[in-house]
């Protein structure tokens, strides 16, 4: 078998509009998990010995279930449950729904660490000068403590979207169609003939998307930096 | 105009303070000193309700304030109304020079941007740092840091600026540069409390020195009374423990 160039940029073009879906599902499940990490985040600081103890149990578990396993929880447990509860067949029609919702569960768990020790990054004596010089705490969080804590996580950030678009090739177990999804379909069609092409574009793609986001994030961190004065 | 009775605060089971009352009046410098653990910090915090103390009046002007059922308008007012130099500084690290002193300003107080930077400027001038106005403060030295939070403090006029040893966390050589600028508010008629182990700077503008000890007043008066002529046996120990070789004490 010999690697052909010219068939592999016939599957380079073939797997790119499958990335939509990868786009998809990580950026989806990197906005819920901002919503609920910050919530969880804010559980964690807070003074509630029940809500802290909800949000630890939710990180310590979800940070140790492989995430294969946690898929095949949510693609068979949440219709089963459901069933249950309202005795209709939701069926499992929409494989990416679950992969958003799988990632999200993960997505949660480490947004809420990272949002937790970017916050206590920020020393708390410029959050008590703020209030002390008659700022409200509102005021004080989102013009002193954010933009110092957002710049201490976007490294962290920039790791999770690259680790949340490869879990989220798993979904392919469940028969959602991404770029990985689509490579194996490619491949059964072809018997593996073009077994090299086909995953070599595929790694590169991935390759790329993961040169693209760090390039990103590096961008935005020297961007706040300047804001910050400490370029 | 300042008033606090019967101030109570406790950590846990640890009552830290045991009913203290202070009266400072329009010009005071008061001098608060006290061994480490006496509840100093935790007294100035209360009156800014960094900390809410477990009982306690506090009369700000004509407005009687119960410190342990305060209402977010009371602490309010008595944050617009009173400054907090904190020991470790605690500069904005996102905000230049010049922000940091406009951010009491133009956010907590709605002033103009423009009357708000001249204020700024006229503040930064009087700590001398007017030539630094877009730096941030991680390029400035301890001291330079320290007189930034001086002038966020001034450029707000309030009733009392509440200094936390101000010079306690800085190199002995800047020592003198921000004690020198708090001399001279002090001499301007700024009213201030100021918790310090800087016996000169109290001799020479303190007009009433208190010494705390567990969480008390144990005495308190002028700086002649207490460092030449101290009543209380803690406070004799007290100074001959920090002026081992002693000419105040006889
Ligand atoms: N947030 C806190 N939680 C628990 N204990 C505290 C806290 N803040 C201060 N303390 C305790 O209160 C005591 C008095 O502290 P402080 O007011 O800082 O004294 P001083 O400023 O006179 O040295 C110390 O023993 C300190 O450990
Ligand atoms: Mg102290």
């Amino acid at each position: 078998m010999r690697f052909k160039l010219s068939t592999f940029f016939e599957y380079l073009v073939k797997l790119l509009p499958y990335l939509k879906v990868t786009f998809t599902y990580a950026g989806l499940s990197l906005v819920f998990g901002i919503v609920f990490g910050f919530l969880f985040a804010v559980f964690k600081l807070g003074k509630s010995r029940i809500l802290r103890g909800i949000a630890n149990v939710y990180t310590a578990i979800f940070r140790s279930v492989p995430p294969v396993v946690l898929l095949f929880l949510v693609y068979y447990g949440i219709p089963m449950a459901a069933e249950a509860i309202t005795g209709k067949s939701m069926g499992r029609k929409e494989p990416i729904l679950f992969v958003i919702i799988t990632v999200t569960l993960l997505a949660t768990a480490s947004l809420t660490e990272i949002m937790r020790s970017a916050y206590k990054s920020v020393d708390k004596g410029q959050y008590e000068a703020g209030v002390s010089i008659g700022l409200t705490e509102i005021q004080t969080f989102f013009r002193i403590v954010f933009p110092q804590a957002l710049l201490y996580a976007l490294p962290s950030l920039g790791n999770l979207v690259i680790y949340l678009i490869k879990e989220g090739s798993l979904g392919f177990t469940i028969g959602l169609v991404d770029i990985f999804g689509k490579a194996n379909t490619l491949n059964q069609n072809t018997y593996s003939n073009h077994i090299l092409e086909i995953y070599i574009a595929l790694a590169t793609i991935y390759w790329v998307v993961a040169i693209a986001t760090e390039k990103l994030l590096k961008y935005a961190e020297q961007k706040v930096k300047r804001e910050l004065g400490r370029a | 105009m300042l008033k606090l009775e019967d101030v109570h605060k406790a950590f846990g089971k640890n009552q830290i303070l045991k009913g203290v009352d202070i009266e400072v009046n329009k010009g005071d410098v008061i001098v608060i000193l006290g061994p480490s653990g006496s509840g100093k910090t935790t007294l100035l915090r209360s009156i800014n309700f960094l900390e809410k103390a477990d009982k306690g009046k506090l009369t700000l002007d004509d407005r009687e304030m119960d410190m342990h059922h305060s209402s977010r308008k009371d602490i309010s007012y008595v944050r617009k109304n009173t400054a907090f130099v904190f020991q470790n500084y605690c500069l904005f690290n996102n905000k230049t020079v010049l922000q940091n002193v406009t951010e009491g300003l133009i956010v907590a107080r709605k002033v103009p941007k423009k009357e708000a930077v001249e204020t700024a400027i006229s503040a930064l001038k009087k700590v001398g740092l007017e030539d630094k106005l877009d730096m941030y403060p991680a390029q400035l030295s301890g001291g330079m840091q320290q007189r930034v939070g001086i002038a966020r403090a001034i450029a707000v006029n309030p009733k009392v600026i509440l200094f936390d040893e101000p010079t306690s966390a800085l190199d002995p050589e800047l020592v003198g540069e921000v004690l020198s600028i708090i001399k001279r508010l002090a001499k301007e008629g700024t009213t201030m409390i100021v918790v310090t182990h800087e016996m000169s700077f109290a001799e020479d503008v303190a007009n009433k020195v208190i010494f705390m000890s567990d969480g008390v007043v144990v005495e308190q008066g002028s700086p002649k009374e207490i460092f030449y002529k101290p009543k209380e046996e803690r406070t004799k120990q007290f100074l001959k423990r920090i002026l081992p070789v002693s000419d105040y004490v006889i």
